[in-house]
């Protein structure tokens, strides 16, 4: 029996500015498959991300995460059911009044009250392993776009949460700070975790992805399938 | 009726419309605002009170040195007006009255909020607009942070305290500020010139300071993450935003000014 979806997207309708960027959309992905959502600038890669997690309403049309509909939910529902989902902007998103190590700690402060040392440590290990270790204490204005991207994404993932949004992993990375990344994502993949990653190019994430998904005329279209 | 008319009253009827819908949505903001801070417990109090700390330092801390330097300038200037024209009229024992009257109910509490305004509501509109550009406050929204827990609330919250007690702090800079001129001028002791205060102060004044400080204090913080949060992508949005938030916030308090000064005195 197929296990039930993690994400599921039904009839989904959303316009924006006149324009319709989906148009009865369905979409399942399963707990533990990466999936890469490709299509042209502006075919609504990043808004359908935002669409997921309850970001923008749709006009018409369900999201589920863990069979829980977005759409019923008050606000401190959402937050409970946000608290299964990380998520790395295009920009990285970072709040710029904090140091980068703060950014990574925020959601388990507000969550947690505190971080015990144990996940500090496991922190301080992650960043090492980035070298990021020596711009903990810096502003997200005092380093580098991919540094940033790095850091948002240690922010996402660091409560294991049941799913990981990626907006574009590779916009404004170097080849070798690309590679890296790249490493990264499969290591998740390794781990058994459920990644929707978004990019116009999904020939640079090759053998990551377990299926690739085109944004075409609203609706989604299977490009490729690696069982 | 003609067509021009007809037009005319659409318009004003549209006006008016977008003016109470402003109004209401500044209510509903402060409101949701007001119910997190009876919600405030739990693991995030700790950083949300962390962000109120913060923002009391910058509002109410680093704006001492300026507001004193300009309660001293007003307390200077009123009593200078008033100490060549009262000894005209026999009523030198009108000083304490007429800094009562200028200062304590009104320049002192409208004065601190338009400095309020000028250096913190202008700096939190600007950085919410800039927040909202860099997709700060969506991070917040997926990580399951609560955008007015720790946006809106702490900043009203830090605004009221702060325009409370830098009111209190120009009252108190002002009134000295009165005392060294009329000291110079008058040869008056201290003791007198505090208790001529003391003396023209009534309940109705103390009521008047706890009710117009919060309440400028909640307009300025409550405009100002209004017009911060309602900048969409574009970063040109963030001064157009910032202004509205700065003309709206004075003219905001000056408006509740002249209600309360109203109701209470006529």
């Amino acid at each position: 029996m197929e296990a039930s979806p993690l994400l599921a997207l039904e009839q989904i309708t959303f316009r924006q500015e006149g324009r319709t960027l989906f148009e009865g959309l369905d979409l399942a992905i399963f707990p533990g498959e990466t999936v890469i959502l490709s299509g042209p600038n502006g075919s609504g890669k990043s808004t359908l991300l935002r669409v997921c997690v309850g970001l923008v309403q749709p006009e018409k049309g369900t999201v589920r995460i863990k069979g829980v509909a977005l759409s019923g939910l008050n606000e401190r529902q959402l937050t409970v059911i946000r608290a299964e989902v990380g998520f790395v902007f295009q920009s990285g998103g970072l709040l710029s009044n904090m140091t980068l190590l703060d950014n990574i700690t925020l959601p388990i402060r507000y969550h947690q009250g505190s971080v015990d040392a144990v996940l500090l440590e496991k922190i301080d290990a992650e960043l090492e392993e980035m070298g990021l270790l020596p711009l903990k204490k810096k502003f997200p204005f005092q380093v580098s776009a991919a540094e940033v991207k790095f850091i948002s994404l240690l922010r996402a993932s660091i409560l294991r949460p049941a799913v990981l949004f990626i907006d574009e992993p590779l916009w404004g990375l170097d080849p070798s700070s690309g590679t890296k990344m790249i490493g990264r994502l499969t290591r998740f993949k390794e781990e058994g975790r459920t990644l929707i990653v978004t990019t116009s190019n999904p020939a640079s994430m090759k053998g990551l992805s377990d299926r690739v998904l085109m944004l075409q005329e609203g609706r989604v279209v299977e490009q490729e399938k690696h069982p | 009726m003609t067509a021009i008319g007809s037009s005319t009253l659409g318009g004003l009827g549209r006006a008016v419309l977008r003016g109470g819908g402003y109004f209401l949505d500044l209510l509903f903001l402060a409101y949701l605002a007001f119910r997190e801070l009876f919600h405030l417990h739990g693991p995030s109090r700790r950083e949300t009170l962390r962000v109120i700390h913060r923002q009391i330092l910058f509002t109410g801390l680093d704006a001492l040195p300026l507001l004193g330097r300009i309660a001293l300038m007003i307390g200077l200037t009123v009593i200078v007006q008033a100490v060549t024209l009262l000894p005209q009229v026999g009523g030198e024992e009108m000083l304490g009255r007429v800094m009562v009257l200028v200062i304590i109910r009104e320049l002192g509490p409208l004065l601190t909020a338009i400095v309020v305004v000028g250096r913190s509501g202008s700096a939190i509109a600007t950085e919410l607009g800039n927040m909202r550009v860099a997709q700060e406050t969506d991070a917040l929204i997926v990580m399951g942070i609560s955008p007015i827990r720790l946006i809106v609330l702490p900043r009203l919250a830090g605004v009221v305290l702060s325009v409370i007690c830098l009111t209190l702090y120009f009252d108190v800079i002002a009134i000295i500020g009165g005392f060294i001129i009329a000291g110079l001028k008058l040869t008056i002791p201290f003791k007198v010139f505090i208790g001529n205060i003391l003396s023209a102060l009534t309940f109705t004044d103390l009521f008047i300071f706890l009710i117009k400080s919060p309440l400028f204090g909640i307009v300025i913080a409550s405009v100002c993450c209004y017009h911060g949060l309602s900048v969409r992508r574009s970063l040109t949005e963030v001064p157009q935003q910032t202004t509205r938030a700065i003309v709206n916030s004075i003219a905001l308090s000056l408006f509740l000014n002249m209600i309360i000064t109203s109701l209470v005195y006529l």
